[in-house]
Order: C-alpha cells, then sequence, then structure tokens
C-alpha cells in the first residue's frame, strides 16, 4: 500500500515537471518557428486577421527579394572571415600569454597579471570611443581591419581563462620534458597545449559567438555595405524595412540559421565551456 | 661558482621567453584597452566634437552638463528599473528550471537545450523576431489575447509597457544561460548529504535553505555578477527594439552614452557618462562581494 502511493506521487511529480517544461520549451522555441513560418508567407498574408499558423502557399519570394535588396550572403561570409580572423588570433596570442603567466619567472608579472584582472571590469563603452579615434587616425574605418585588429590579439578574458587551466596542469611535466631537453617553446606547444583542448575549445566557442554577435562595435566602425557583418547588415536592414515583416523574418532566418545550426551540433560543448567558466572564473 | 652563473643564464632565457610570449598580448591590451581607458577618462574633462581640438572643461561635464541633463537621469532610471525587473527575475526563473532539470526525469537534455536556444542568437536577431510578435496590430501575442477575451496593448509602442516588454525579451534570452550555470551548482551538491537531512527529518524548503542555497551560492554569486555586468550594458536590444521610446521610456545609460557619443560627436561628454557607468558598475560589484562574501562556500569543492 505504501509503495503503491510512493509511485503515484512520483509521477505525478514527474508528470507535472514534464508539463512545466514542455510550456516551457513551446516558450522558447515558438518565437523561432514563427520567424520561420512567417518567412514564407505572402505580403497579404501577414495583414491577415486571425492570423494563420502555416503559410497558404510556402514560397521563397521573400528570400529572393531580401537578397537582392541586400547582400546578405556577403554579410554572413563576412561575419565567418572576421570571427575567424579574431578567434585564431586570440587563441594563439592569449594561449602564449597564458602559458607565460601560469608557468614562466619574470620581473613585474604580478603587477601586468593584476592589471589584466583590473581591465576586465572596465566597460565596453569607456574603451569604445578612444578605440574608434585610434582607428580613425590609423586610417581603419569602414575596413576589415577595424572589426579584426581590436580583438586579434587576444584579450585578458581568454588569457586569464585558460592561465586558470594552465595552472591545473602538472608541473612535473614541464620539468620532464625541459630534462628530455624541451625548449620553452616546446613546452607549450607539445606538452602543454594538447593537454588545453576542452578550455581551448571553451575559448573557441565564445569569443567565434562573441565576434558573430557583436553589434556595437561594427554599428560603430562600418559603413558600407560590403564590409559589414552579418548583424549589423540585419540591423540596417530592419531601418529599411521597419515594418515590411515578411521580409524581415526571412532575412532573420538567414541569419539565425547558420548560427542555429552550428549551435545545436556543438551545444554540449558551449555548455560545457560556460559551465567550467562559471566554476573557474 | 658556475652553477649559478647557469641557473642566473637559465632564469635569464626563462624571463627573456616570459616576456617574448605574452608581448603580442600585452601590446594589443596596451593599444586597444588600457590606453583607451586613460584616454577616455582624459576625454571625459573635454569638449571635442572629433572635429576641432578639444578643449580643455575640468570636471564640467560632470558637475553641470550631467547635473542638468534630464536624459542622463531618465536614462539611470530606466537602466535601475529594467536592472531590478531583470536580474532577480531572470536568476529565480533559471532557478527553478535548473531545480525541474536536476530531478531524474527522461528529455532533461532535450528541454535544457530548448530554454538555451537563445542564448547564442545575436540579440538583434532576437530583438526582429520579437517586434513581430509583439505588433501591436497583427502580432501573435494580441491575436491570442483575444482569443481569452483580454485586451492587446503595444507592447513596444506604449509608454507604460515598453520597459517591462524589453525587460522581458531580455529575460527570455538570458535565462537558459543562468540555468546552466545554476543547474551545474546543482549536481555539485553531493546527494548523500539530502539523504541525511531527511532521514533527520528535514522537510523539502529546509533542505533548499540549508543545504542547497549555502552550497550552490557561488554559482549565485557567479550568475548575479554576470546580470548586473549584462543589464547595465543593455544596449542591442533597446538600439533595434525600441531606440529608447516611445518618448524616453526606454532609453537606458548605454544608450544615452552611445547617441551622445556617436549621434551628437560630443565625445567629451560621452567619455563622462560611460565612467559614470563604470564607476557605478564597480561600485554593485564590490556590494555584491562584500554580500556573497561571507556567504560563499567552497568547502564541498
Amino acid at each position: 500500500m505504501t509503495s503503491y502511493t510512493t509511485s503515484t506521487r512520483v509521477k505525478t511529480k514527474s508528470f507535472l515537471i514534464h508539463a512545466v517544461m514542455i510550456v516551457c520549451c513551446i516558450l522558447f522555441i515558438f518565437p523561432f518557428l514563427w520567424m520561420a513560418l512567417t518567412s514564407f508567407k505572402s505580403p497579404q498574408e501577414i495583414f491577415q486577421w486571425p492570423p494563420r499558423m502555416f503559410p497558404e502557399e510556402w514560397s521563397w519570394r521573400n528570400y529572393q527579394e531580401v537578397l537582392t535588396a541586400v547582400p546578405l550572403l556577403r554579410m554572413l561570409l563576412n561575419s565567418l572571415f572576421v570571427a575567424v580572423a579574431v578567434t585564431a588570433g586570440t587563441l594563439l596570442f592569449s594561449s602564449l600569454a597564458a602559458y607565460s603567466f601560469a608557468r614562466l619567472r619574470f620581473k613585474g608579472k604580478d603587477l601586468l597579471f593584476s592589471m589584466y584582472l583590473g581591465t576586465m571590469m572596465v566597460p565596453l563603452m569607456v574603451t569604445l570611443i578612444p578605440t574608434f579615434v585610434i582607428m580613425r587616425k590609423l586610417g581603419m574605418v569602414d575596413t576589415y581591419y577595424a572589426l579584426i585588429i581590436p580583438g586579434f590579439f587576444g584579450n585578458a578574458f581568454g588569457t586569464f581563462l585558460l592561465r586558470q587551466f594552465f595552472m591545473t596542469i602538472p608541473n612535473q611535466l614541464d620539468e620532464a620534458a625541459r630534462i628530455d631537453g624541451c625548449g620553452y617553446f616546446g613546452i607549450y606547444m607539445r606538452i602543454l597545449m594538447p593537454l588545453m583542448k576542452p578550455a581551448l575549445a571553451s575559448l573557441f566557442i565564445f569569443t567565434f559567438m562573441g565576434v558573430w554577435n557583436d553589434f556595437l562595435w561594427p554599428l560603430v566602425v562600418i559603413q558600407t555595405e560590403s564590409v559589414k557583418t552579418i548583424t549589423l547588415g540585419l540591423a540596417s536592414f530592419q531601418g529599411l524595412y521597419t515594418t515590411k515583416y515578411h521580409l524581415l523574418m526571412a532575412a532573420a532566418m538567414i541569419s539565425v540559421l547558420p548560427v542555429m545550426v552550428a549551435y545545436i551540433s556543438s551545444q554540449r560543448y558551449f555548455i560545457e565551456g560556460i559551465t567550467l567558466t562559471g566554476l573557474k572564473g | 661558482m658556475s652553477k649559478s652563473k647557469a641557473n642566473k643564464k637559465k632564469s635569464m632565457t626563462e624571463s627573456a621567453y616570459g616576456y617574448l610570449f605574452i608581448a603580442p598580448n600585452l601590446l594589443g591590451m596596451m593599444v586597444f584597452v588600457i590606453v583607451p581607458i586613460f584616454t577616455s577618462l582624459l576625454m571625459s574633462f573635454t569638449d571635442w566634437d572629433l572635429i576641432n581640438a578639444p578643449r580643455w572643461v575640468g570636471l564640467s561635464n560632470f558637475t553641470d552638463k550631467m547635473v542638468h541633463d534630464q536624459q542622463f537621469w531618465v536614462s539611470l532610471k530606466n537602466t535601475f528599473i529594467f536592472s531590478l525587473l531583470t536580474i532577480p527575475l531572470g536568476i529565480v526563473a533559471a532557478f527553478v528550471i535548473a531545480l525541474l532539470l536536476n530531478q531524474s526525469i527522461k528529455g532533461v537534455n532535450l528541454y535544457r537545450a530548448a530554454v538555451f536556444l537563445p542564448v547564442g542568437i545575436s540579440m538583434i536577431s532576437i530583438s526582429v523576431i520579437w517586434r513581430w510578435i509583439l505588433n501591436t496590430d497583427l502580432g501573435i501575442l494580441n491575436y491570442v489575447l483575444s482569443l481569452v477575451n483580454l485586451q492587446g496593448a503595444g507592447w513596444l509602442s506604449d509608454e507604460n509597457y515598453a520597459l517591462f516588454s524589453v525587460s522581458a525579451i531580455s529575460i527570455w534570452k538570458n535565462v537558459g544561460f543562468n540555468m546552466v550555470i545554476l543547474l551545474a551548482g546543482l549536481k555539485g551538491v553531493p546527494s548523500h548529504l539530502y539523504e541525511a537531512a531527511t532521514i533527520d527529518g528535514a522537510g523539502a524548503w529546509r533542505r533548499m535553505a540549508r543545504i542547497t542555497l549555502p552550497l550552490i551560492t557561488p554559482s549565485l554569486f557567479f550568475v548575479s555578477i554576470m546580470s548586473v555586468i549584462g543589464s547595465f550594458q543593455v544596449f542591442d536590444l533597446i538600439y533595434s527594439t525600441t531606440s529608447g521610446g516611445p518618448g524616453d521610456s526606454t532609453r537606458v545609460i548605454y544608450y544615452w552614452v552611445y547617441q551622445n557619443g556617436f549621434k551628437f560627436f560630443e565625445m567629451g561628454y560621452a567619455s563622462a557618462l560611460a565612467w559614470v557607468v563604470f564607476i557605478m558598475l564597480f561600485a554593485v560589484t564590490l556590494l555584491q562581494m562584500k554580500f556573497f562574501g561571507n556567504k560563499v562556500n567552497y568547502e564541498m569543492d
């Protein structure tokens, strides 16, 4: 009798959890679904009241119109190019600096490291205007250089994160390698970096997504259509076609789809990365 | 003698490599972070339109201009309301979902993925989507409300609702991030503690207050720090949904800094505003550290 009531209680409990979570799922997935469905509807259907769930006739016309109005595919490639360049630079230069902070002894190290930590608190808005002025002085405004160079040499967050991971690798490995005649760069490259794969994967995803989704910086430095990133491109498209929601949804689809595919396939790493950072940072 | 010489040489090369490896990263930090921080501070004492030479105005950006800037105070108020709405609600919602997903049920991964979906999508795309859903005349939300005989509203076009609406969108986007961190925190609580407490007759609330909450304070701390930083710096969302309107109802501080710098070309005043945001953020973070400082429990790590 007792076991019977316990098992019904467990069942009711898990039923309730599933019910709540299914409502949650709808809440989080429906907006994306609605975007997708709207993107295939005709302009007349957008104004139809009551709105219909599925398009009367599925049509690619909105996509054709969007792609002839704004070079969104070019902008996707721009985003990819910029994100790959910045991420590659960040992984290389932040990991080198992190190795140096974690393992090598040199004068002023502690001071430099606290300076790094200090800058992590500073909001982007503080450095935005001077960085813009520097870019203008260098004549790089409105070019790919403006999008790539400020992030290319890595950042304090990346260096800090990787340093924390280098610290968890036992020092004996370095010493053994050094006895075997391995130099500092060899230890970094051949011994430690292979062990850093999970941390590097997290930083890769963070940096890539950060650059891909960045909006404020491209907004400030880029005016030319053909240099715009997809995020900026979508925002300026919205500025031009404020209420043409059938076109806006097609444009949004083009901007969201590649990210979503990449994201769903690598979500495990993404979530692991966030948890790792949350615990280490 | 020769040994210490060798040691000295070794430490020489060691520090040479130390500087060498750090050099590119440090150069980037210097040019794009450290120098800009100090330049920005200097700029905040000037009047500069980017074209004419900057004019030194001392503290007047802070003591005169800012004090009399109605928009500044409104944007500050809006930022605080936005933060007070998004931070507690965002964390509580994430905590509840994390608790549910910490139960042994089927499909946890699927549920987690769904809640997490908006986290990696750009705020601009998300704003574009929500503007359509919240549209006054044609939006699906007002239609659904009309089905249950509720009066719809101009969620983003009515001064009384706009700030609440953008707060809701912000919570919706970020709840997955907080949930993932809190879920990891919950998974780290050893189950034998719950078993022992249950045997001792502790009820669900007591277990929550005495075991769960104390042991996940590091995760709560991290989540609250990140939420404060995010909500003080909200920009993309405002830019692409309401542009600060209608009226001034959603103009937040970051948006006001941006407008001063890149619309009115008041580089000096914009820098002064940016520094005020920085100082406030710094103060709030210190308060959080003080608040969590004596509560953070790392013993179980």
